[in-house]
């Protein structure tokens, strides 16, 4: 188990610019710890912390100005209907009428908001709940978004729109910080992964990179049967040193599946007539480099 | 410009009003106001109605009548974080742009805000009631210094005192928590009151030294609260 004690260590993300960033990890593994951190809600022990060149132990203020915050067991005000709260949550950004009327108005159309705008929030399902909680995160216009287990619990379609909502800001050239156990969703959402582990940084990276520093690449050949495979896998062996393997029909060869490398493969099978069905890389899922990686 | 301070105490104390105890505090004010306006009537009957005893009746029952805002300032700033951590929603409220400062004060400040409007309704009914529906002989001023100690320093100060207390500890305590020790600290007011009524004490100089002591609590408090108020004690608690 994660001892809290031990905090997080030496830990640097570096995110570029319209990129979404994961931060993966166990529970307790340091991922919100960090994030509070970053945003200068605790202090750390020692060290500092930097986020986009502003120092957050002195100007904490200065970095919540450009963070936008959707925390894990995030709130809303049950008494207030959702345009109060945006209100109210604008004025605490210091964003001044008119200009708060419009990015109000301009947020509820974009997040499809107008329908529950009266609505008392304590009302509210989960999924739109949350849509209201992004709505307030964004509302200041944010430069860096922090989305803690931002899918946590919602059904698929309000998943695939809060996945939407993080691609569109993408585009718009906003830089995301986002947590989650949700790999698959991870996959959709984000470029670039970190492993955290007992507050360590395990790796960090694009998701290309991570994959390939835990799980070897490889392609994977299926022919018309059996007999056809072990022929392949023969006539293969002459040509590459790296392992082979055979299951039923298919051939996978563990080698950097690189277009013109499966070129030369197809290539040679048909020379030998031998019926290629399929030919491509092994997708290897981030479930695959998340267990490899935490050593499980 | 956004004066988030008076942002934060406007929501504080609509959230407040709008929940179903905000009717069972209007009348708790008027029952505290009522048994006031019972004991004085009984004074002045028994001492005449003039205007010597009507201010030596107030100038103990006002004290038993400011018991209920103070407690209600007290339960705002309960309420404020209490019901923050409750609701989730602090966490997001301290990722915003504000100082530690500017969310004290915006709490304490609808707390003393709706202790002050309690303690005017109050004053109100009791002297209004008092004075309008009795023949007093005006033998001598209503406002005397005792009184005017007890009414425009002594009741602010407690209201204010409550606030502070409330804030300070409402770092630490859950609503559950927060009820109790707010019943807690009206058994104090009252055990105030019993003493004022039991010690032979001249009325200004009780006051007085109610006034210091209560004063010196009250800057004690903001120097301690506002210096411990943080986020990371709240965060860490979450």
């Amino acid at each position: 188990m994660y001892d809290p004690t031990h905090g997080i260590k030496n830990v640097t993300l570096d995110v570029s610019a319209g990129t979404s960033m994961a931060l993966l990890g166990r529970n307790g593994a340091g991922k919100t710890t960090l994030i509070r951190t970053l945003l200068g809600l605790l202090k750390p022990n020692s060290g500092n912390a930097v986020v986009n060149g502003i120092d957050v132990i002195s100007d904490a203020r200065d970095v919540r100005r450009i963070v936008g915050y959707l925390p894990e067991s995030f709130g809303l005000y049950n008494d207030m209907t959702v345009n109060e709260i945006l209100e109210y949550a604008a004025k605490l950004e210091r964003i001044e009428s008119p200009e708060r009327e419009n990015r109000i108005q301009s947020i509820i159309e974009r997040l499809d908001l107008a329908q529950i705008k009266d609505m008392k929030a304590g009302k509210l399902s989960k999924g739109l709940g949350q849509k209201v909680g992004f709505a307030r995160a964004l509302l200041n216009n944010p430069e860096i978004v922090f989305l803690d287990e931002p899918t946590s619990g919602l059904d698929p379609v309000a998943a695939r729109t809060m996945e939407n909502l993080v691609n569109d800001l993408k585009r718009e050239g906003k830089t995301l910080l986002i947590t989650s156990h949700i790999l698959p969703e991870v996959e959709k959402m984000c470029d670039h992964v970190s492993l955290i582990k007992q507050g360590h940084l395990l790796t960090t990276g694009t998701l290309d990179e991570v994959k390939s520093k835990y799980c070897e690449p490889s392609i994977l050949i299926r022919l018309h049967n059996e007999k056809s495979a072990q022929r392949a896998i023969a006539l293969l062996k002459r040509s590459f040193k790296e392992p082979i393997e055979q299951d039923d029909n298919k051939v996978i060869l563990h080698i950097n599946g690189a277009d013109e490398i499966m070129a030369t493969i197809n290539k040679k099978l048909e020379d030998a007539n031998l019926a290629v069905y399929e030919i491509k890389k092994q997708e290897t899922s981030l479930d695959e480099v998340y267990f490899k990686a935490m050593g499980e | 410009m956004v004066n988030v301070i008076f942002e934060i105490a406007k929501k504080e104390i609509r959230t407040f009003f709008r929940q179903s105890r905000a009717g069972a505090t209007f009348v708790m004010l008027l029952i505290f106001a009522s048994i006031s306006i019972f004991e004085i009537q009984h004074i002045l009957s028994q001492s005449g109605y003039t205007a010597t005893a009507l201010s030596s009746a107030l100038g103990s029952f006002l004290f038993l009548a400011s018991v209920f805002p103070a407690t209600l300032a007290g339960g705002i700033c309960f309420m404020a974080f209490a019901a923050e951590r409750d609701q989730k929603t602090l966490e997001h409220l301290l990722s915003l742009p504000l100082s530690d400062n500017e969310i004290f004060l915006g709490k304490f400040l609808a707390a003393v805000i709706a202790g002050f409007a309690g303690l005017l309704l109050v004053f109100s009914v009791v002297i209004g009631y008092t004075v309008f529906s009795n023949p007093i002989v005006w033998n001598a001023p209503l406002l005397t210094s005792s009184l005017s100690l007890l009414a425009f320093v002594v009741s602010p100060m407690i209201v204010i005192m409550f606030a502070l207390i409330s804030t300070v500890l409402s770092r630490y305590l859950s609503s559950r928590d927060s009820f109790i020790t707010n019943l807690a600290s009206v058994g104090v007011l009252l055990g105030i009151f019993a003493l004022k009524e039991t010690v032979t004490v001249d009325a200004l100089v009780f006051n007085a030294v109610l006034a210091v002591i209560i004063s010196a609590t009250v800057a004690t408090l903001y120097v301690f609260g506002a210096r411990k108020f943080n986020r990371e004690s709240l965060v860490s608690r979450l």
